[in-house]
């Protein structure tokens, strides 16, 4: 199930234990992943929010493998990118961003699956399910899966103070391709592609989505991309293939989405404009 | 003689996924995990990849997908 005008966020409030999902049309056009945390970050400023973003080629598209992490820390915008199957998880549970609003005062697991929510104590046997994933806070590091993590300790710190020691991901819906002679072509040409990744194919554990199995897999990474690359949430080391906008023009269209060319260029002009609005907010709060 | 694909190197599965999303839209037309008649599960440090003997695939398809020759053709 792909949402082609909305992008789907899903809101735990961890004080009220409330869940909530929306379909916001008025992100649509920050595209997933860095651009929809921001917004998200922007209009949740006051609750620390810590959001997970996917883009619109996870799952769908190779190379696109890594889930966004943003939230604050001492007065500025932290931004993550961590690996493993999350990314797909994410996707077909039908969820663009996860956003965890606030604290809980007792340690809380969250379990998503396609429009089941869930946020509590209780524990369940994911075993049988190998098209889930989870997010384990361990005792100084993140670990999806108990293998891919992030480097640095911010990620760990901010899930601790959140309260949340557990995420389990089922990404149990399917989804249906617009144009399918059209999406095996591109999909064709991009595994084509796989030389213009910037690292040596070897044999570690992958990222969901990407066949070149580097070493640094696991590691995570920090925002070194182009902002559309963020944006798709594409492993850094594919920026030479998804920084291109025709390429991500073409992919997008035989999925279905309506983004134009003018989306995908000035996207990055509308990401600045809300990191200057939050770096505003940010400074206000201090007067 | 039928020709079925088979898994004869799991151990050098590096847990990308293609394969589960090509055969996914191969037998139902739509990308899906849970619905794919491929498996692929990280068990301790390795990966446990399982096809569904029930369903026929493009084994050429899947063989050329992985990255590391996890699959091959082999006579029934």
């Amino acid at each position: 199930m792909i949402n082609k005008e909305t992008l789907t966020v899903v809101y735990f409030d961890l004080e009220s234990k409330k869940i909530s999902k929306k379909n916001h049309l008025d992100y649509f056009s920050y595209i997933g992943g860095i651009g929809l945390a921001y917004k998200i970050l922007e209009d949740n400023f006051e609750r620390d929010p810590l959001v997970l973003a996917v883009g619109p080629f996870s799952g769908i598209y190779p190379y696109a493998s890594k889930t966004a992490v943003c939230f604050f820390h001492n007065d500025t915008i932290k931004e993550y990118y961590m690996g493993g199957k999350l990314a797909t998880s994410l996707r077909f549970a039908g969820v663009d961003a996860l956003v965890l609003l606030g604290h809980s005062k007792s340690k809380v697991s969250i379990n998503i699956s396609l429009d089941e929510y869930k946020l509590g104590v209780e524990e369940n046997d994911f075993s049988l399910h190998p098209e889930s994933t989870t997010i384990n806070i361990g005792e100084d590091k993140v670990f999806i899966d108990n293998h891919f993590s992030i480097s640095g300790n911010l990620v760990h710190r901010k899930f601790v103070e959140k309260g949340v020691e557990k995420v389990h991901i089922i990404g149990d819906s399917s989804i249906d391709i617009f144009d399918t002679n059209g999406y095996e072509e591109a999909y064709q040409d991009l595994m084509e592609m796989i030389d213009k990744i910037d690292v040596v194919p070897s044999t570690f554990a992958s990222c969901s989505g990407c066949p070149v199995g580097c070493e640094f897999a696991s590691k995570g990474e920090v925002g070194t991309s182009s902002y559309l690359s963020h944006c798709l949430v594409s492993c850094s080391f594919a920026d030479k293939i998804y920084a291109d906008i025709s390429t991500v023009y073409r992919c997008l269209s035989v999925l279905g989405y309506t983004y134009t060319h003018e989306h995908l260029e000035f996207v990055e002009g509308k990401i600045n404009e809300v990191r200057g609005n939050i770096y505003e907010k940010i400074a206000n709060s201090k007067l | 003689m039928a020709k079925i694909l088979k898994v004869t190197n799991e151990k050098a599965c590096i847990g990308c996924d293609l394969c589960v999303l090509l055969s996914s839209r191969l037998v139902n037309g739509r990308l899906s995990i849970n619905k794919s008649p491929i498996d692929v599960k990280r068990v301790n440090k390795n990966y446990k990849v399982t096809i569904d003997p029930g369903v026929t695939l493009d084994s050429a398809k899947i063989v050329n997908i992985c990255p590391t020759g996890v699959f091959s053709v082999e006579n029934d």
